[in-house]
């Protein structure tokens, strides 16, 4: 404890002097109230907004404008960063975006960032960093369980560390339930547009459905609409991903990999507003409620009880690291006993 | 009378079983109830104290937003195999802030304890743990079995005490003592019965046995007096006369008052004439029933005073105290007539001999007989059925 307090309070210590409190949340993607990760945070700000009664700007980079994703989103950064916003709260970044942006956050010292699923050490940027892989993994359970044809798809919405963390998940699940399982997957897009494109998903879902697959993930932002769709359309089921999407198609949503963003958009903001800066990493896995399976009346007749003492187990095996899953955002790699699995 | 010989051991067996076994099982329950009720007072106790702590330990994450600090606190208590689930709401911002839950630790009695988790003197948590009974079920066990085993060594133990002290001061000697009473019973006194100590049972043992030597020795001594009374039996069982033994007794009398006042008396012998005939012809019985018959006669003939008794065989004398020889040889004359005239069973007529003689001073009493005896010779002599007095 005595160490946990001296770290706290070194950490404290280097705490930088407090800029105005002038928040924005830049998303990619085409919109806002996508139905998914995006719309997730844009609850948890509007909390903020009602309760404190502080507006918070919120921004878009399209990946329609004809620049490169990178270039644009650094762009968008660097302008409000420029205008004094702060905290300034962004999405995740793949290998490339990173290097940029942290030119960005290294510019402005003062200035507080907040990434959402992503992490680099500097010290005045905060990572809300969400266990994917715990929820794939009981998502994957859930899904082989299900499976008649032992086939199962997968559609990211671009390839990044975070979709690959959820893939890894969503395998090492399905092959808890069931060795023999084969899992298929694609991305809709190496663009932001691949959160935004209903339409590819529909078609990545619809080519799965045809080869076989029975039951299809799609953790792809607003994209995972098409995929959901396609499968009600040939009456097999889909999981949805980020905020609720079994009402979305009722009986044929399987169950959705809940990552409350919300509720870390809603904590990051308070935190800036308060000026209480503590570790920069926070792991929101399932014991924080930072991700769950989504269980309600749409689905509760895809889910014998039986199945659902078994994902509460598995849950616990979880939270208790008997089944131990590390986060492939950390470590690039996803093994399993077998060695490799992607 | 049979000797229901279980019913003491028994009953001490089985008495002693249901006071060992009631009282063991009072305690037993006793003990289970008073610890079974301290350790579930423990474990109220213990659970608030853990939730306090717990939430004591949230108050800081919450208040600073950072799940992740709890971390160590919960880690911890994940490990605590009493805690089925905790859930922490996080009152301050609207959101659950942890939430575990772990199913296969949901079985048996479960005990939730909601606590608010306070920062500044402001609520801003709310954490509710789920407590499940194993452990104290695992110490209810433990402390169960621990009892029973005390108490099961500690009746062990008084059985293997008591029995054999049972066996050696009670049972061995209830058995000894029975088959001594058996044995008392069935007459069998040969066997001695050797009893130590003072035990109840062994002074029982003890005065069986002495009654055993006593009734041995009443037999002897009346064996002993049998044979002496014998000896000195007065009558003679088939005529119901003196015997000899009596007759030597009255002799002697006879022979004091002689020489101390004077008075004289005389004595006859008589014996039937050749009995021995009667009884090679008709036997004994025959022989025996004139003998009654003559010793009827005898004693119907003779004065009050006078002694009729049966010398032996077939040889009767009679005492005539306060007479003389003419008197006597008078009295003689008539039991000879007598008899003579007397129908004998059977045999018909039987006639006698008499020899008749008075006392005088130098005599003993077996001269006085003697001379009697001569008489009677010449009796027999002079051709049977005569009274020959020799002076």
């Amino acid at each position: 404890m005595k160490l946990i307090t001296l770290i706290l309070s070194l950490l404290y210590l280097c705490n930088i002097q407090a800029a105005d409190f002038k928040p924005v949340m830049i998303y990619d993607g085409e919109e806002i109230l996508d139905g998914a990760w995006n719309e997730a945070i844009h609850t948890g700000i509007k909390k903020f907004e009602s309760k404190f009664g502080i507006l918070v700007k919120e921004s878009i980079v399209s990946s329609k404008s004809g620049t490169s994703d990178i270039k644009a989103l650094v762009t968008v950064v660097n302008s409000h960063a420029k205008n004094g916003f702060n905290p300034i709260m962004i999405n995740s970044l793949d290998k490339e975006t990173k290097q940029s942006i942290r030119e960005v956050m290294d510019q402005y010292p003062k200035l507080r960032f907040i990434v959402f699923n992503g992490t680099f050490n500097i010290p005045n940027a905060h990572f809300f960093v969400f266990s994917y892989q715990e929820v794939a993994f009981l998502a994957g359970y859930l899904a082989a369980k299900k499976s008649n044809t032992n086939q199962l798809g997968f559609i990211g919405g671009m390839d990044v560390p975070l979709i690959r963390n959820a893939l890894c998940g969503y395998i090492k699940g399905a092959r808890h339930a069931n060795t023999n399982i084969d899992v298929n997957f694609e991305f809709v897009s190496n663009r932001f547009d691949g959160w935004s494109s209903p339409t590819k998903a529909y078609a990545l879902a619809m080519q799965q459905l045809s080869n076989g697959a029975d039951v299809i993930y799609a953790p792809a932002g607003g994209s995972a609409v098409g995929a959901l769709k396609a499968a009600d359309e040939r009456g097999a089921l889909a999981i949805g991903s980020d905020i609720n999407q079994n009402h979305l198609y009722s009986g044929s949503v399987l169950t959705t990999t809940l990552i409350n963003v919300d509720n870390a958009a809603y904590r990051s903001l308070l935190a800036s507003h308060r000026n209480i800066w503590r570790e920069q990493l926070k792991i929101m896995g399932l014991q924080e409620r930072g991700v769950a399976l989504a269980f309600d009346e749409h689905n509760a007749p895809l889910i014998p009880a039986h199945l659902k003492a078994e994902i509460d187990q598995l849950t616990a095996d979880i939270i208790l690291k008997r089944i131990n899953l590390p986060n492939y955002v950390f470590t690039n790699e996803c093994n399993d006993s077998n060695g490799a699995v992607f | 009378m049979i000797l229901k010989s279980h019913s003491i051991k028994l009953s001490i067996v089985i008495g002693l079983l249901l006071v060992l076994v009631f009282s063991f099982s009072t305690a037993a329950w006793y003990s289970f109830s008073v610890s079974e009720k301290e350790l579930y007072q423990e474990f109220e106790i213990e659970r608030s104290e853990l939730t306090t702590k717990i939430a004591n330990a949230m108050a800081d994450p919450i208040y600073y937003l950072s799940p992740n600090n709890g971390g160590l606190v919960l880690s911890l208590v994940k490990q605590d195999p009493r805690i089925a689930s905790i859930d922490i709401y996080d009152i301050f911002n609207e959101m659950e802030f942890i939430n575990i839950y772990i199913p296969e630790r949901a079985v048996g009695s479960l005990f939730e304890i909601k606590e608010n988790i306070n920062k500044n003197g402001e609520i801003i948590g709310e954490i509710k743990v789920l407590f499940n009974d194993s452990r104290l079920r695992k110490q209810i066990l433990a402390k169960r079995d621990l009892i029973i085993k005390v108490f099961a060594f500690t009746f062990f133990v008084i059985i293997a005490i008591l029995l054999p002290l049972l066996h050696f001061i009670i049972f061995k000697p209830l058995n000894r003592l029975i088959t001594q009473a058996g044995s008392f019973q069935n007459n069998e006194l040969k066997e001695q019965y050797n009893w130590k100590g003072n035990s109840e049972i062994s002074i029982v043992g003890q005065s069986f046995e002495s009654a055993r030597m006593a009734i041995l020795k009443l037999i002897s001594e009346l064996k002993a007096s049998n044979k002496q009374l014998e000896k000195i039996a007065v009558i003679d069982n088939l005529t119901g006369l003196f015997n000899r033994h009596k007759l030597d007794e009255i002799l002697e009398n006879e022979k004091n008052r002689f020489l101390r006042y004077g008075n004289q008396f005389c004595i006859i012998l008589l014996d039937i004439d050749h009995f021995k005939q009667v009884n090679d012809t008709y036997g004994h019985q025959v022989g025996d029933e004139i003998l009654t018959a003559f010793a009827e006669i005898l004693v119907k003939n003779t004065r009050q005073s006078d002694v009729v008794a049966r010398w032996g065989g077939e040889e009767f004398l009679i005492v005539c105290p306060e007479s003389n020889l003419d008197e006597t040889i008078q009295l003689a004359e008539k039991l000879r007539k007598t008899i003579q005239q007397f129908k004998f069973p059977i045999a018909r007529i039987q006639t006698a001999s008499f020899g008749i003689t008075d006392f005088k001073k130098a005599d003993s009493v077996s001269d006085l007989v003697s001379r009697a005896d001569q008489a009677l010779y010449k009796a027999k002599e002079d051709g049977r059925n005569k009274v020959i007095k020799l002076t």
